[in-house]
């Protein structure tokens, strides 16, 4: 499967820049490379590359596991908890669009929670902003209600469009918690200054409330009203700690790989600046 | 085959994304069909929405649902704006009725709606301030520090106002260790949509 869709992805991303490439020849910019970013795209190429070699360090069979993380812990009681009090499970995939990488990683979080709440029989309503979000988070949704054997169970009305304008988004969303009094309600995704009013809105509508995002300006908000909070890069790894599925795990051993190697630079950088040897700093152009 | 086209698309995008950021002409090129490609796809997409909010808020009021007076207000203000943007202002952009609704009907609600900031951040605040643990007291420790020297007396840190110190390093030092996760997670993303791992903007398992 890996080498199939990267196989296709790089006859893709052929098709589309060969073409591209010809285009650009008469483009009036003149640049073909960016001067000074050197250092920054091969620091993509390590990065990558180690998540890359945790991906396949675990494709050979080698056993991975992720740290504990209590909001995903959690998740599972909080859908539990929804199925005992009779109440809903709201799902705020955050009000950015699919370009942004927190969006997608809300989505993936998404598709793990529908599967659970199909399983156990609990209502998943999932009101979005984004209009393209909308028509992806309803065919996760049916999806995972239709993998679970549970079709017929699914409303097509529970994930629904609300609006794009920020605030009128956040005040659709404050109703549904008012009038559905969710027992369970999870904020995954991108979000900005509306954090706190979902926050407080859930609180008071007596949910237990599981947030997450990559915002570390909305991460205060979050942690002082929220139950859990998944703390920026947790919101990428939440999808894997809960699928368990043993490639994604890898993909996060790689991300540890990459912080030992960051970390080792950024221990290397102090001990040079300290014995006045500036030259990891002039070399990032710093 | 519904899977696998939108997976290698997106891994291909992946590509084509990371070289464009590094080079000044393909990004130049590519730059505007990409970006129209998307706002095609917006405007394809608000189709099914705006369809789904209608049947959501019908099928509501059918019910006779308690709150069914929400969704008879909120119908109107669907099709009176349609009506202002496409029948009375001429399918002008921005248009005197369509002006006016937002001017005085839109902006002064969605400002309200802003407005509960001020007493949520209070709410928040009290919660968090009343846990008893180690963590709140020094979170109501450093709040108080920054609010009084912000707002009466700054007082002395270990280099410069407290205030300023408490912001600059230690809170600085946490929110750069956040953003440097956080992009090592976001590579990691990248690599999983590039190898086809990532999924969840496809819909289907």
């Amino acid at each position: 499967m890996i080498r199939r869709t990267s196989l296709g992805g790089l006859i893709a991303a052929l098709l589309v820049l060969l073409p591209l490439a010809v285009q650009a020849q008469e483009a009036s910019v003149t640049t073909w490379i960016v001067e000074g970013e050197a250092w920054v795209f091969i620091g993509i190429l390590v990065m990558g590359g180690l998540a890359a070699v945790g991906i396949f360090y675990a494709k050979a069979g080698h056993t991975i596991s992720a740290r504990a993380m209590p909001a995903v812990e959690a998740a599972e009681d909080g859908i539990g908890r929804a199925v005992e009090m009779g109440r809903p499970v709201v799902f705020v995939p955050g009000v950015q669009g699919i370009t942004k990488a927190g969006t997608i990683a809300g989505l993936s979080i998404l598709r793990l929670v529908a599967e659970k709440c199909a399983e156990v029989g609990a209502r998943l309503i999932v009101p979005c902003r984004d209009t393209i979000v909308t028509s992806i988070a309803r065919e996760t949704v049916e999806d995972a209600y239709k993998q679970a054997g549970r079709h017929e169970e699914y409303r097509s009305e529970d994930v629904f469009f609300i609006s794009r304008r920020q605030l009128a988004y956040t005040a659709g969303v404050n109703g549904v918690l008012e009038r559905e009094h969710p027992a369970t309600v999870f904020l995954q995704g991108e979000f900005s200054a509306e954090s706190l009013i979902f926050g407080e809105t859930g609180n008071r509508a007596g949910a237990m409330l599981i947030a997450g995002t990559d915002k570390e300006t909305q991460l205060p908000f979050f942690i002082t009203t929220c139950d859990h909070t998944l703390i920026g890069e947790e919101l990428y790894a939440a999808g894997a700690a809960i699928s368990k599925d043993v490639l994604t795990l890898g993909s996060l051993r790689g991300v540890d790989l990459a912080r030992l190697v960051v970390g080792a630079i950024i221990v290397l950088g102090i001990v040079l600046e300290i014995a006045r040897l500036g030259w990891i700093r002039t070399m990032l152009g710093g | 085959m519904r899977t696998r086209i939108p997976l290698a698309l997106a891994a291909g995008m992946v590509v084509l994304m990371v070289l464009a950021f590094f080079s000044p002409k393909l990004k130049a090129t590519y730059e505007s069909p990409i970006n129209n490609g998307l706002f095609i796809f917006m405007a394809f997409a608000v189709v099914p929405a705006i369809v789904s909010l209608i049947r959501l808020h019908v099928a509501r009021i059918r019910r006779k649902h308690p709150d069914s007076i929400y969704s008879g207000i909120a119908l109107s203000a669907l099709f009176a704006t349609l009506f202002c943007g496409l029948i009375i202002d001429k399918h002008a952009f921005n248009g005197p009725s369509f002006r006016w609704i937002v001017t005085f009907i839109f902006e002064p609600l969605q400002q309200a709606v802003f407005a509960f900031l001020a007493f949520f951040i209070v709410s928040a605040a009290y919660r968090a301030f009343r846990a008893r643990t180690l963590e709140a007291t020094l979170l109501l420790f450093a709040a108080v520090i920054v609010m009084i020297g912000n707002a009466i007396l700054p007082l002395p840190g270990p280099s410069g106002p407290a205030e300023l110190w408490l912001l600059t390093v230690p809170s600085m030092a946490v929110q750069r260790g956040i953003i440097l996760g956080v992009a090592l997670g976001i590579i990691a993303q990248s690599v999983r949509i590039l190898l086809g791992l990532e999924r969840g903007f496809v819909g289907r398992g």
